[in-house]
């Protein structure tokens, strides 16, 4: 550890490499007899924002990947044909727009290579019997929008817009439509079946809209109507690439292929991690995790965890799991509006309320089911043609499946292609240009796959699990241990599993660091405020 | 107000002309120019008892009933025939068993004809492949009948049973003294495993059977049973829902002897023997504002009855906010209100027959049991949201259906060798046609839930059935107001509607925004069902306001001096 400031080397020498590196395959070979104070066992966006954190603390972290590139769910790569960059898993950027790290700019992320765009339209709902509604920047314009469906749904969106401005759980107002279902709260407000099906979809929030305790899901949408769905420019994995860059030019190491196998304990302290290659990293102060916990727990002998945090773990459930198709094409989705088309970056198609309340029990019986099959439907080429040859378009198709079939999760390589033609086929009917000669080349994530590609998309839980009121707050991951410090003292979690959850929102990432500060006797607003100076 | 002791009076006098009249149909008349120091709006089960409690502690107690019949969901009635008591709605009273009411005798209702009966088998349960389960009250019996089953599920229950007692033993010390709150605010490190506790309560019930046990009908049982209280197991917060048999277990099922109206019939006589006056057929229509204060009501007929102390409701609150200006309410009471959410309906079908339902035992022969509970299948409890919301369903895969033969364990119901019968579950209240579509349906809907229950008991041949009495969802808000939109319940027991968000957050201590009016009945916590504990929560309120204290009326007996 040392005291001098580290800015003037990061902005000459380290952007160049990694620059040239466009997938972010960092491989730096780093000895393992090497010092770190802090060794963090898997790369997705959130440990990446810790690391980041301690790094400019001056402590020196060394970042173990299990794959070829670092990111997890915000990974950018050409997964179809050369040229076309696809986002692997996650695209829009919302919940990160108010987390301090780029609210404030805490780490002055735009120095290493991000930027983000805000896609106007924000969102497009186009239906069958040829209604439509979009959601423009300008929440005038989107409330014209309802209110030529329906004068009282214009109203209503007006009313509910001014109301987001207040969400907090301690008024009165607030405390039971929290604690209510987002179908009540639709139901209630909004009179005409398509702009309750807007409402309830836009997009999909993945829990079921009858459940108690997704109050604030209704109030979604006023969220992108406040940040748009922010898409950085070149790929949802151009954050994990600037974040890498920014650890690299604060003295961390970042090292691939390196799938974390084990714990050391050492006198009932995690004193490192052992990975696949038998290779071993020792942490002078701590281990950070991103690493599920359903996996994590069997990487050190049972008793250490206490059978609370045991069980736990083995009652802790999967969410709605996504199931994703990625398309080169020669055109973007061309909705018909009156006096045209419409290319939004996103859409979605959902028939009816009444379909999206059909989910939760498709879900849970299991049944894959592709009648008017809802989708998300994502075209960031509209707002950013860097992503793929000139005139050219990346399009993502987003639908909602069980992983655990009748038939088992295995099941998914047999039907996905199947799955895949018909929610081709829906969309088709919705944006009646893109036939398949316009298609190139695509690529189907079943929820099996999306698990294969991220071992913590447990049971394709793209956000770490269900984020139900028993996986919520203080209850994630498990009650007694929701403040990212694990039963073993040394090893800290952060990523999906830890509060506030999954999603690109960073905070489980910075709420870690807050906490890793804490305990080692700095803060994160002092490490914030004095920029790269630290005396450990 | 005085101080004499009534319990003379009461053993004496009163007890006889009730006696006679087995449905409470009092109906003396009070004239309106008398002096009470409280009306009570509505006779529920829990306003009678919180009357009981202000009448006993010396208060000048007027109960006004709309109904001919005092009792609201907690009654009893000839409807099918002469001679066959149905009752209309709750039947078991599990929950007021640990009411300090029955638990500590506090009222003595036993003198007033209330007598419980333990029914064992608690509950039974058949599955389409012939295999069954009966719920004993000994353990032992019961885990053998889960091991014929599956043994890792039986030693499941067996544990489960054992962490359940030492939880509820542990949550029972830190609720006391906390009225009306869920959160007791008690020490919760006191509760074992206190964080897998929060855990499994807050998961659904679904979820949890599958992670306790592992053979599918002994889930299926598991969320049958938990779906008595009206709430979808699929929800999330219904991981209790997974303990529901190990509760029923533990407890028991007790129902009155003579019908679940027998409490009602026990607490207005209690009422009369302390000097209180209960009218029927007298629904409350509007409040008496005076200076902003509520100082008594105003009936349909014209007549009104001044309070001098309180007025207390149990007026569903969607009735209760227009029977005073609504600006005396405030703003944040009305939208409380206007949000408030109906539960599943329920629907309730009487039957008087001449055998009471014999199941078919695979190891031979048949079993006649209390309660049964009939569902296919543990994903059918994860249809009823989808078809709540939709205002549709499936009648070839029922709803979870409970079924009810009182007459079983009590044969005081019926004439000698008769029986009574109920069968009942949720179903939608808003049919897609409207819930007028109810009247034309519910015929045939009875129909095949009656059916349904004939493949476990095919001895219920029509020949069986002696006359028949249907409540749709649309029927149960007819007979009961308080029902709304047939919420047995009064409404959703979920996380926006308990605790301290009932009936609405802020007015969760049974005072209303009203100076002088009082609220006790299902739509306040904690909520629905035979728990009498909304009814003793407002009498503990009323009387700390009224300057004294339930343990003071409770162990002074009925002295009082105001």
């Amino acid at each position: 550890m040392s005291g001098i400031t580290r800015r003037g080397f990061v902005k000459g020498a380290a952007l160049a490499p990694l620059a040239l590196t466009q997938l972010n395959s960092v491989a730096q070979r780093a000895a393992t007899s090497d010092r770190f104070d802090i060794v963090v066992a898997g790369a997705g966006h959130n440990s990446l924002i810790t690391a980041a954190y301690l790094a400019k603390a001056g402590f020196r972290c060394v970042v173990l990947e299990g794959r070829p590139t670092v990111g997890g769910d915000v990974k950018s790569a050409q997964l179809t044909l050369k040229g076309f960059q696809h986002d692997t898993c996650s695209s829009a950027h919302n919940g990160m727009q108010e987390n301090p790290l780029i609210r404030d700019n805490e780490l002055n992320l735009g120095d290493y290579g991000l930027e983000y765009i805000f896609p106007d339209p924000v969102f497009h709902m186009p239906f069958l019997d040829g209604a439509y509604i979009t959601q423009w920047r300008d929440p005038e314009r989107t409330i014209a929008e309802f209110a030529k469906i329906s004068k009282k749904d214009g109203a209503a969106y007006r009313r509910m817009w001014k109301e987001s401005e207040t969400i907090q759980s301690n008024t009165k107002f607030w405390q039971r439509r929290l604690a209510m279902s987002h179908w009540e709260i639709i139901r209630d407000n909004f009179e005409d079946e398509h702009c309750r099906a807007f409402m309830l979809a836009c997009p999909w929030s993945q829990q079921p809209a009858q459940y108690p305790m997704t109050g604030r899901i209704a109030y979604g949408p006023f969220n992108q109507q406040r940040h748009s769905r922010p898409l950085p420019k070149g790929g949802s994995g151009k954050l994990t690439e600037a974040l890498a860059r920014f650890i690299e030019a604060h003295n961390g190491v970042i090292l691939t292929n390196k799938p974390v196998a084990r714990l050391i304990i050492e006198s009932g302290k995690c004193a490192g991690v052992e990975c696949a290659d038998g290779s071993a990293y020792r942490a002078d102060k701590a281990v950070l995790s991103t690493i599920h916990i359903k996996h994590l727990v069997d990487m050190a002998p049972r008793d250490l965890w206490g059978p609370d945090f045991i069980d736990g773990v083995d009652t802790w459930q999967a969410e709605y799991q996504m199931f994703s198709v990625n398309y080169a094409t020669t055109e973007p989705p061309k909705y018909p509006v009156a006096g045209g088309t419409l290319s939004p970056v996103h859409s979605e198609l959902m028939a009816s309320p009444e379909r999206a309340l059909r989910f939760a029990y498709d879900y849970a019986i299991g049944a894959v089911n592709v009648e008017d099959p809802p989708q998300h439907i994502i075209c960031c080429t509209v707002a950013d043609p860097t992503r793929a040859p000139a005139g050219m378009h990346t399009v993502k198709s987003v639908a909602y499946q069980p992983y655990d079939l009748k038939q088992g999760p295995e099941h998914w390589d047999k039907i996905k292609e199947e799955v895949a033609d018909a929610n081709l086929r829906y969309l088709q009917r919705f944006s009646p240009n893109l036939t398949n000669d316009k298609i190139l080349e695509r690529v189907v994530y079943s929820p099996l796959d999306l698990e294969r590609m991220n071992p913590h998309n447990w049971h394709g839980s793209c956000h770490g699990g269900g984020s139900g009121p028993s996986q919520s707050g203080t209850m994630r991951p498990m009650p007694g241990w929701a403040q990212y410090r694990m039963p073993i003292p040394g090893l800290y979690q952060t990523g999906g599993t830890t509060a506030p959850g999954g999603s690109v929102t960073g905070m489980p990432g910075r709420n870690a660091a807050t906490v890793m500060l804490k305990d080692f006797g700095t803060s994160i607003e002092e490490v914030v405020r004095k920029g790269a100076n630290k005396t450990s | 107000m005085s101080g004499i002791t009534r319990r003379g009076f009461v053993k004496g006098a009163a007890l006889a002309p009730l006696a006679l009249a087995p449905f409470t149909s009092v109906a003396q008349q009070a004239v309106p120019s008398e002096r009470f120091d409280v009306v009570v709006a509505g006779a529920g089960h829990n306003s009678l008892i919180c009357a009981a409690y202000l009448a006993k502690a010396g208060y000048k107690v007027l109960v006004l009933e709309g109904r001919p019949t005092i009792g609201g969901g907690c009654k009893t009635a000839e409807v099918c025939m002469r001679g066959f008591k149905e009752d209309l709605c709750s039947s078991v009273h599990a929950g007021i068993q640990s009411n300090p009411l029955l638990r500590d005798n506090e009222l003595n209702l036993r003198d007033y004809g209330l007598e419980y009966i333990d029914p064992d088998p608690v509950m039974y349960t058949q599955f389409s492949d012939g295999s069954s389960i009966a719920l004993w009250r000994d353990l032992e019996r019961t885990c053998a009948e889960y091991a014929r089953i599956s043994k890792k599920d039986a030693e499941t229950f067996r544990r489960m049973s054992a962490e359940y007692k030492a939880y509820r033993e542990a949550g029972a010390a830190n609720r006391v003294g906390a009225p009306g709150s869920s959160a007791s605010g008690g020490p919760a490190a006191a509760i074992p495993h206190s964080g897998v506790w929060q855990r499994r309560l807050a998961m659904s019930g679904y979820e949890l059977v599958r992670e306790l046990f592992e053979d599918d009908r002994i889930r299926n049982f598991h969320l049958a049973a938990g779906h008595f209280s009206g709430i979808p197991g699929g929800d999330p917060g219904t991981g209790g829902q997974a303990f529901s048999l190990i509760d029923q277990q533990i407890s028991g099922r007790p129902i009155p002897k003579g019908g679940s109206g027998m409490l009602s019939v026990a607490l207005g006589r209690f009422l009369e023997a302390h000097n209180a006056v209960v009218l029927t057929n007298k629904p409350v229509t509007q409040f008496m504002i005076e200076g902003g204060k509520c100082v008594g009501v105003r009936c349909a007929d014209g007549s009104s009855y001044r309070a001098e102390k309180a007025v207390v409701s149990t007026i569903h609150i969607k009735h209760l906010v227009n029977m005073a200006p609504s600006e005396l309410w405030g703003e944040d009471f009305l939208e409380g209100v206007r949000l408030f959410q109906p539960e599943h309906a329920m629907f309730s079908f009487h039957y008087a027959t001449t055998e009471p339902p014999k199941y078919t035992l695979a190891s031979g022969g048949t079993i006649s049991t209390c309660e049964a509970v009939f569902m296919s299948n543990p994903e059918r409890i994860l249809r009823l949201n989808y078809d709540d919301a939709r205002g549709a369903f499936d009648l070839d895969d029922p709803p979870p259906l409970q079924i009810v033969s009182a007459t079983v364990p009590d044969p005081s119901r019926a004439p000698a060798g008769y029986h009574t019968l109920k069968l009942e579950s949720t179903l939608p209240y808003g049919l897609k046609e409207g819930p007028k579509h109810w009247d034309n349906i519910k015929d045939d809907v009875a129909e095949r839930c009656l059916n349904y229950l004939r493949r476990f008991a095919p001895n219920l041949t029509p020949d069986k059935i002696l006359a028949k009495f249907l409540e749709s969802p649309l029927d149960i808000e007819r007979m009961n107001p308080a029902m709304w939109r047939g919420s047995a319940h009064h409404g959703a027991s979920n996380p926006a509607q308990n605790g301290a968000m009932r009936p609405v957050p802020g007015w969760a201590q049974y005072r209303m925004p009203i100076s002088g009016l009082y609220q006790t009945g299902a739509c306040t916590a904690p909520g629905g069902s035979i728990t009498g504990m909304p009814g003793r929560n407002a009498a503990t309120v009323m009387l700390k306001d009224f300057g004294t204290s339930i343990e003071e009326v409770v162990r002074k007996n009925a002295n009082k001096t105001s």
